[in-house]
């Protein structure tokens, strides 16, 4: 096995003579010595370029995918004008075509593509040491075979021609399309070019079409299964012919076969054909094909690749078909230029490419494609995170395309519609996402369609930035599967996550009201749900976010809730998060809030619900007082429409009240001002719902005489607003007695 | 993926098998470095092997085993391992052996030109075995019967800490550990009364055998063994039709390359081998195999009595040229600055690493030199 070399470029000279930095570096390192497993042969000058001969030692395993050898002589060149990346010949005549060499891999010596990235990108950081290491580098991975990380896209630098082309994901699969020695049509949608280079649009033809005649034609055929060596460059179809035949593969026949039928068709003529080749590739003889390597040329005009094959011939009068067909002519003018080859990708590739292992299938509902909304639906389909239904009853309007995943073409459109269909052209699956035009709250005639839809689904995503939306999905929509809700704070620099655990035992609505909770009681949350300032806003709802607000906080709230959504999604229990922009470091800080288990008491028509948090701090408040009797308001919410009060905190016992052993009497001082601040924390969704009073130890948790004269003068004012008042009595052994104040339901109380 | 280092000490001997289980068996142990010499370009075999297992949060190897009882093989190892006969060999910061390996003479044969060193290893491997804890002596077992008596303990109590040669070590397999060890020496022949010869009693010589994804990779780890020793573990391994076991991908050569492992005649430019030993290296060796010669460098020209000789690395050079390599401890990377030779092993079989360390990287592994005003 001695190695038998290909003279380099250029005459020998001394290193002094080198006129390019780089090489010289080069050169004066490898003669010092100072580069690991590399050493200087030659020192040459060519036309346009210094050249420098090295041996470089190869980490090599014994077995090879690529016979790389240990000791392989290279040869660089640097081109005097240092404006294109150093050329890497190997001078070895018989170094191995492989993948990641600059066409034609059939000829001597074979020239390396070394780097992925661009040279002046190279060149900031390029040092001799550099280099060689990534010539290093290039040589064990290729005897490895592992050049391609799995995760990295092979991109065929097939074509010195620079034209592309882009093919449907099908005919990446073998299974997908087209059976052994067999040539189906795919379909043109579009050629760009730029600079004499073409970029080749294609899709799977369904059927053939008529029409205006086609520029282009393309054809895919796939070869019989080959062993796993490079593909070298043919040149015309004759010689592409040969190396299929060396497996049995009938090239020519085939093509002969489809110029007949082609030949009704005279309106194709003048198309150029595209011809893809599917090459599986298989270890050993006896085993299934593991992967296929795809190659594209484009061909010369139809009419000529007929001629060429002895199929035709073009006479004065016309096209003369030939019989029988000369056998002698086998294209060997039938040039063939080599396109660089892309696929589409799946879903499964999008999910790797995101970083996860396979796709997720699981049924989502999208609530509402707004500028969160929007953006988030479309991070998760750029992961292939679930099979989404888009619910949003909006159009597009010009102001809209400032903070929404759609651009300018979507305007006027409905915004679901065409958030599914760009959705969906990311990948090869085309149903992945669906749509339905309605107000979930009113969907009006396709009230069957959405309640079907969010019965079936695996998850349901409010997006909607409604609290009416919430609540429906909490309390009324049809289905069991969990409900998780996104949305903004109204000056938009914080995003909220509710999100309820996998048995729906704390809902959507009970979180809103703890989320309220933290929302004043919390320091972390300070200033979360105040007004913004000077900002103009159209909304009058908590969750309406500012009409002026930067784009790039809902981007990345929108990164942010599509991550979190993946989390929310396979948690077991319930959650309650929000993250926070700080304006002047872009810092995002996240608050966690523990869920409380959710407590409910149903008096006549009413329902009360509180939760447990709210118990422990009357609980608490009571314990610090004892033997005194202590009290204070309750804050909490009224949905009159469900007949449902909220009791989901207190602002204990004024200062100014009484408390003795047998005695409460709530005093005032400062408590409008408190009740002010829980208002202005919470956009006035907490607010007074009544009152509560410690019993010592020893007695009754019923109400007393004193008692009921407090429920008469709470049902009295409390009417004055139409609305009922609770009142809460706290006694030992942690009971409580929950009273509904009201006209109606008087002196309800729920103790057994 | 195991890994087989061999480390630059001159000519001496110390390999590291790491298992792809985590395990770590040491083969000899020989730290040769002169401290107080900064032109020394052997390796601190001390450091080397204590900043390992500090990486691998470790204080012990699985196995460590003594080859060969010379110098070369056990230099200041009484330094370094704890070892259970005395006290004054333990302490905390002695490297602990989970169990002990060693050919039979260890046992049995009292050397008067041993070294005091070797005499501490001798005494510490008899009471191993004396206390049936720690060990496995390779052996013929009735080789042992007469030295076990003298101790008051039969052959049926120490039989399961003997293995014989022609046999797998037990503990270690290839479903289980991928790796096993087969055991060529000591051997016996049988003479022409019927009785056993016991040969070479005082070397250990193994076939170790990695598998990875189904492909195994066979490394022939050999003490001081002479061409007339390597004809008679072939002939006996031929006979048994068991020609695999002398397969190799990587062949450590015995005794720092000296022309007698493969013949009686150094040659002038190059040594000829007996046939059995041709057949080893000729016919024996895989598409790529590595030789390994834990020496010092391989002189260019003249003719020193001591090892390594020019002509029989000139040897395996010829028969590598075409197919693997030749590779000298104390010549990797280069002469000038030789480091561990390290061999991966996976399921393209052994690579030499030659890894060249960025210096970012090789900067952040140690600690800065000391900088600031005050000196």
């Amino acid at each position: 096995m001695t190695n038998r070399y290909v003279d380099p470029p250029g005459e020998g000279v001394g290193v002094s003579q080198l006129s390019v930095p780089k090489a010289c570096d080069l050169a004066g390192r490898l003669s010092r010595d100072a580069i690991a497993f590399a050493s200087l042969v030659d020192c040459r000058v060519a036309d346009a370029s210094d050249v420098i001969v090295l041996d470089v030692e190869t980490e090599t395993p014994q077995v090879r995918e690529y016979d790389i050898r240990p000791v392989e002589r290279l040869a660089v060149c640097f081109d005097h004008e240092d404006s294109a990346s150093p050329q890497v010949l190997a001078l070895r005549e018989d170094f191995p075509a492989t993948p990641h060499q600059y066409p034609p891999t059939d000829s001597v010596p074979k020239r390396l593509c070394l780097f992925e990235e661009e040279y002046p990108d190279l060149q900031r950081r390029w040092t001799a040491a550099f280099f060689v290491r990534r010539i290093r580098d290039w040589l064990r991975l290729t005897a490895r075979g592992e050049m391609h990380a799995q995760d990295q896209p092979l991109e065929q630098v097939f074509a010195v021609t620079g034209h592309r082309i882009i093919l449907p994901h099908a005919l990446s699969k073998l299974a997908d399309v087209g059976a052994t020695n067999e040539a189906v049509p795919v379909a043109v949608t579009g050629v760009d070019e730029y600079r004499g280079r073409l970029t080749i649009l294609t899709a799977i033809a369904e059927r053939a079409k008529t029409g205006a005649p086609p520029p282009y034609l393309a054809l895919s055929f796939t070869s019989a299964p080959h062993p796993p060596d490079a593909i070298a460059t043919p040149h015309t179809i004759s010689e592409l012919h040969d190396f299929l035949a060396a497996h049995g593969d009938d090239l020519i026949a085939v093509l002969r076969r489809r110029l007949l039928e082609w030949s009704q068709q005279p309106n194709v003529f003048s198309s150029q054909l595209i011809l893809i080749v599917r090459v599986p590739k298989r270890r050993d003889a006896a085993g299934a094909p593991e992967t296929s390597e795809t190659v594209a040329f484009l061909g010369p005009p139809v009419r000529d690749i007929g001629t060429a094959l002895g199929v035709w011939e073009i006479t004065p009068r016309g096209l003369a078909l030939m019989v029988p067909v000369p056998q002698e002519r086998r294209g060997e003018n039938a040039m063939l230029e080599g396109l660089s080859v892309h696929f589409r990708i799946s879903r499964a590739d999008a999910a790797q490419l995101n970083g996860r292992d396979s796709a997720d299938d699981r049924r989502i509902i999208g609530i509402g494609a707004g500028a969160l909304g929007s953006q988030v639906i479309m991070n998760c389909a750029r992961a292939a995170f679930g099979r989404w239904t888009i619910i949003d009853r909006d159009r597009l309007l010009p102001h809209n395309v400032t903070r929404h995943a759609l651009g300018e073409f979507g305007v006027g459109y409905h915004k679901a519609v065409v958030l599914a269909s760009v959705a969906n052209l990311l990948t090869d699956d085309l149903d992945a996402f669906d749509f339905v035009v309605a107000d979930v709250l009113a969907p009006g005639p396709d009230r069957q369609l959405v309640e079907e839809r969010l019965d079936k689904a695996d998850l349901i995503v409010d997006l909607a930035a409604s609290i009416a939306v919430g609540r429906y999905l909490a309390l009324d929509a049809p289905g069991s599967s969990r409900r998780v809700s996104f949305f903004l704070n109204p000056a938009g620099s914080d995003l909220v996550m509710l999100s309820e655990d996998r048995d729906r035992q704390v809902r959507l609505h009970m979180l809103e009201m703890q989320y309220y909770r933290a929302g004043w009681r919390d320091e972390r949350l300070r200033g979360h749900l105040r007004r913004p300032e000077g900002g103009v806003r159209y909304g009058r709802s908590c969750r309406d976010v500012s009409l002026r607000l930067p784009q790039e906080f809902v981007g990345l709230h929108a990164a942010i809730a599509a991550r979190e959504l993946r989390g929310a999604a396979d948690r077991d229990g319930a959650a309650l998060r929000v993250w926070r922009i700080e304006n002047d470091s872009s810092q995002v800080s996240v608050v966690d809030v523990d869920a409380s288990a959710p407590l409910r008491e149903t008096l006549g028509d009413w329902t009360v619900l509180y939760d447990a948090e709210l118990l422990k701090t009357i609980r608490g408040l009571r314990a610090q007082r004892l033997p005194n009797e202590t009290g204070g308001i309750l804050l909490g919410a009224f949905d009159v429409e469900r007949k449902t009060i909220y009791v989901i905190d207190t602002i204990p016992s004024p200062v100014d009240s009484e408390e003795r052993q047998t005695l409460y009497i709530r005093g005032c001082e400062g408590l409008r001002e408190q009740l002010e601040v829980a208002r202005r924390e919470t956009f006035d969704q907490l607010e007074y719902v009544g009152e509560w009073h410690s019993h010592p130890d020893g007695a009754s948790c019923l109400p007393s005489g004193a008692d009921l004269t407090v429920l008469d003068w709470l049902t009295g004012h409390m009417e004055t607003d139409g609305l009922p008042g609770i009142l809460m009595i706290a006694c030992e052994r942690d009971q409580l007695a929950v009273m509904v104040a009201s006209v109606t339901v008087r002196h309800a109380h729920p103790l057994e | 993926m195991p890994i087989v280092t061999f480390f630059p000490l001159g000519n001496a001997d110390c390999c590291r098998l790491d298992l792809a289980g985590g395990q770590k068996l040491l083969f000899d142990y020989a730290n040769t470095r002169c401290a107080d010499d900064p032109t020394d370009k052997r390796i601190d075999l001390e450091q080397e092997l204590r900043s390992d297992l500090k990486a691998a949060k470790r204080d012990f190897y699985d196995v460590v085993a003594f080859t060969h009882l010379d110098t070369d093989h056990f230099c200041k190892a009484t330094e370094f391992f704890e070892l259970r006969h005395a006290s004054k060999y333990q302490g905390k910061d002695r490297v602990k052996i989970n169990t002990m390996w060693v050919p039979a003479a260890v046992i049995y044969e009292d050397r008067a030109d041993l070294a005091e060193e070797g005499r501490v290893i001798q005494a510490e491997a008899r009471y191993r075995l004396e206390k049936g804890d720690g060990i496995r002596v390779f052996s013929r077992p009735a080789a042992l019967q007469a030295w076990l008596k003298s101790r008051g303990l039969t052959l049926d109590s120490r039989s399961h800490m003997i293995t014989d040669a022609g046999q797998v070590v037990p503990g270690f397999s290839l479903p289980e550990h991928g790796v096993e060890f087969f055991v060529h020496s000591p051997f016996a022949s049988r003479q022409d009364d019927g009785t056993f010869a016991d040969r070479n009693t005082c070397s250990l010589v193994m076939q170790v055998v990695c598998e990875v994804l189904g492909r195994k990779t066979k490394v022939i780890l050999p003490a001081d063994t002479t061409h007339e020793v390597w004809t008679e573990i072939v002939g006996i391994t031929r006979f048994h039709g068991r020609d695999e076991r002398l397969e190799w991908d990587v062949f450590k050569l015995p005794h720092h390359c000296s022309y007698l492992v493969l013949g009686p005649d150094k040659g002038t430019d190059k040594t000829e081998p007996v046939e059995a030993v041709r057949w080893i290296f000729e016919e024996q060796g895989q598409l790529g195999a590595i030789v390994v010669s834990t020496s010092d460098p391989i002189p260019t020209s003249g003719d020193d009595d001591q090892p390594p000789h020019r002509q029989a690395a000139n040897y395996y050079r010829d028969t590598r040229r075409e197919n693997g390599t030749f590779l000298v401890t104390m010549e990797h990377p280069k002469p000038s600055a030789p480091e561990p030779l390290v061999i991966t092993i996976d399921q393209r079989k052994a690579t030499v690493k030659k890894r060249a360390i960025a210096a970012s990287v090789a900067v952040t592994s140690v600690s800065a030199p000391r900088a600031g005003a005050r000196s």
